[in-house]
């Protein structure tokens, strides 16, 4: 009788907590992704070559977290990050309903656009979203939200750098192929676009098309594409790769191919040998070294180390003192790229060089030297703030 | 009698022969070319270049100043040059990734950063053992130590922190945090005052090294750069303490710092990428390392004017002078 007695009390002091509420001295990051992505899919060729060789980009995270493990000992503070897999993106605004109810407010999120334009949807506040593969500009325009922030670049900072590098070589004729999909439409307007704000000239815009059908051959065939009236350079819009991987050597005229293509426009390189890359790059490989690290890999990296260096630099775990910090001009990422980086108020894009490189090299870092800007050199590459069209309303 | 007094005045004078070859050359470690370019510092020539391990960076003199021991960060190993027969004639195997390092007072052992693997090792010179390796943050790299060898300090460039690592138990102590990316540490020679190069913030931390707290921190902007674009590195105090010659990395200057006032009297402009500098004996001369120019600036400090600038190998880390006693 009297056993049973103490049971009792005993379950009624002992709080159980069902919901594994973290602790309250800790900064804790979700990262979530979806099963399935079709992004990361290998896109298996006729010949079984993989077209978008990339891992998920959760090794970039655990990089970072491996950078901050020693510094929060010090501290006397936990950090932890936490990776849920979902089905899609009903599931990841209800993974991050049920994590902030306990005590997260970072998430890390490996989504496309269809899940950022619905986060203005949900009333959250005082939690910092993440979008680490998402270079989609709507997002960073009429789609902002006060609480999400971007560390992959937008598309249209990607083609601003390559701009930038065709005045800077003085190639100006720009011949444009532009694929059959969506996102070669949308690829092909921001170069329009840079193209435009840099003052350079595409003589001729050509829609491919990826086929055989000799009945198509004026959309299909690489001579003929590449035939008419003179360029400098191939702008090529082709998010699939399938065509572009045989333009190249292929084209009419002896002339170089940029875009999708050739010379691209990376977040990050595995061959980046300035500013301490190597050291990154080497880090990364031992995480994961059956692959290299990859754009999706920095910003995810960039991400993590946003939350917990200003964790630590604001000598903060409250999740608003935190946002505040990074929001701040106290705030500068070393993100191996050079200078420091830091977010862009009015869009929260994290401003940051592009790296020009081939397959194996960095050609050129961007933004180019000589391309000036009032306040910030590396807001020449992307929107800038007076004709941003992105207003937070829910601040 | 006569005889004995003979042939120990012989062994005297053979024994003094072994000391420092006071060569008056210049030897710049080269990154990419993996080799010690040798610089005759009358003449001002190159005379020489002496092949080493992958990727040597920093150097120091033994005791007796006959031997050169190069940190080579892609072989693993300090390579031992032979100054006189300017040649490698050993090495002792570190962590990955050696990068800068320290004699002990007594020379018995080095402290070395190994980046790759965010530790300070301790080396036993003599038998060539790894004592010790203490944890640091990630990307060591500057490493002190003081004096009476006591205590090391090292910087962890990721965690943005110094370390103050007890010599004797081998342990850390305690942790000060500094600017953004600290590279280098250097103190005033009556050892109160720590300065750190924090590389990425564009600034110098001064610390009081008996409380360990941040006391100033100095910023630089020569002419035609902005902030952003200055990175110091490298850094010297003078033997009096009156003076730093700090470079400023990507900002292509060296900047020279009043110490008392922690004022910025000049700005010298160099090469490309100013890293590292070194005194000459009587400090009127101040050489530095372009690593992005491949060649070394030799500046006039009396006039504060730079004399010349000579090609080396590419990537050049570091300059060591051999002057003459």
């Amino acid at each position: 009788m009297k056993f049973k007695i103490i049971y009792l009390i005993l379950i009624l002091i002992i709080p159980i907590n069902f919901g594994f509420t973290k602790d309250l001295e800790s900064v804790n990051i979700a990262y979530i992704e979806i099963e399935n992505d079709s992004r990361y899919d290998p896109d298996v060729a006729y010949t079984r070559i993989q077209l978008k060789p990339t891992g998920r980009p959760f090794a970039g995270a655990l990089v970072a977290y491996g950078e901050s493990e020693k510094l929060f000992d010090i501290l006397g503070k936990e950090i932890e990050i936490s990776r849920f897999v979902v089905k899609d993106n009903e599931e990841i605004l209800n993974k991050i309903k049920e994590l902030v109810s306990q005590n997260t407010h970072f998430f890390i999120i490996d989504a496309d656009s269809s899940f950022f334009k619905k986060i203005p949807e949900f009333d959250l506040k005082n939690i910092a979203i993440f979008n680490i593969t998402e270079p989609d500009d709507s997002l960073r325009q009429e789609n902002c939200d006060s609480r999400v922030f971007h560390t992959i670049p937008s598309y249209s900072m990607l083609s601003d750098a390559l701009a930038q590098y065709l005045v800077f070589k003085n190639w100006k004729k720009i011949l444009l192929l532009k694929g059959p999909y969506e996102e070669d439409t949308i690829i092909a307007d921001s170069f329009i676009n840079s193209s435009n704000k840099y003052g350079l000239d595409i003589i001729e815009t050509k829609d491919f098309i990826l086929s055989n059908d000799p009945r198509k051959r004026e959309e299909n065939n690489l001579a003929l594409l590449t035939i008419g009236k003179k360029y400098d350079v191939i702008y090529l819009a082709d998010s699939d790769g399938e065509f572009g991987r045989y333009l190249p050597y292929s084209t009419k005229n002896p002339n170089l191919v940029i875009g999708s293509t050739g010379l691209t426009a990376e977040t990050w390189h595995w061959s980046f040998e300035r500013h301490g890359a190597p050291q990154l790059n080497s880090r990364f490989a031992d995480i994961d070294d059956s692959r290299r690290m990859s754009n999706f890999d920095w910003a995810a990296w960039a991400a993590v180390n946003t939350i917990f260096k200003s964790s630590m630099k604001s000598k903060s775990v409250d999740s608003k003192k935190i946002i505040d910090f990074f929001k701040s001009d106290k705030f500068g990422l070393d993100g191996f790229k050079g200078p420091r980086l830091s977010f862009r108020l009015w869009d929260n894009q994290m401003r940051q060089p592009i790296l020009l490189s081939t397959h194996n090299a960095l050609i050129y870092k961007t933004p180019i030297e000589g391309f000036l800007h009032e306040k910030n050199d590396l807001d020449t590459l992307g929107s800038d703030e007076l004709e941003t069209r992105c207003s937070f309303t829910n601040k | 009698m006569l005889n004995k007094i003979i042939c120990i005045l012989i062994f005297i004078t053979l024994c003094s022969g072994l000391n420092a070859k006071n060569t008056g050359l210049i030897f710049v470690s080269n990154e990419k070319t993996h080799d010690l370019t040798v610089i005759d510092s009358e003449t001002l020539e190159v005379i020489n270049s002496i092949p080493t391990s992958k990727r040597p960076r920093d150097m120091h003199f033994n005791q007796d100043r006959t031997l050169i021991y190069v940190a080579c960060g892609d072989n693993d190993v300090i390579d031992i040059v032979d100054i006189e027969k300017q040649e490698v004639i050993g090495s002792l195997d570190t962590g990955p990734s050696p990068e800068a390092f320290m004699f002990s007072p007594d020379y018995n052992y080095i402290y070395v950063s190994n980046e790759e693997d965010s530790t300070l090792g301790v080396l036993d010179v003599n038998d060539n053992i790894i004592v010790e390796t203490i944890p640091t943050g990630a990307e060591p790299e500057g490493v002190l130590a003081t004096k009476s060898g006591k205590i090391v300090y090292v910087t962890s460039e990721v965690a943005d922190m110094v370390h103050v690592v007890d010599a004797e138990g081998l342990f850390v102590t305690e942790n000060i945090f500094v600017g953004t990316r600290p590279r280098r540490l250097a103190m005033t020679p009556d050892e109160k005052e720590l300065w750190v190069s924090a590389e990425l913030s564009g600034e110098m931390y001064i610390i009081d090294t008996s409380t360990y707290e941040v006391t100033d921190i100095i910023n630089f902007l020569p002419p035609g750069f902005r902030p952003e674009d200055v990175t110091p590195v490298g850094f010297r105090i003078n033997k009096e303490g009156t003076k730093a010659y700090v470079g400023l990395g990507r900002a292509n200057h060296v900047g020279i710092v009043d110490v008392k006032s922690r004022e910025v009297e000049d700005y010298i402009l160099v090469g490309s990428r100013a890293w590292e500098v070194e005194f000459s004996k009587d400090e009127n001369t101040l050489y530095v390392a372009n690593g992005l120019s491949d060649d070394i600036s030799i500046i006039n400090l009396e006039n504060n004017e730079v004399v010349k600038s000579i090609a080396v190998g590419r990537v050049p880390y570091k300059v060591l002078i051999d002057y003459i006693e």
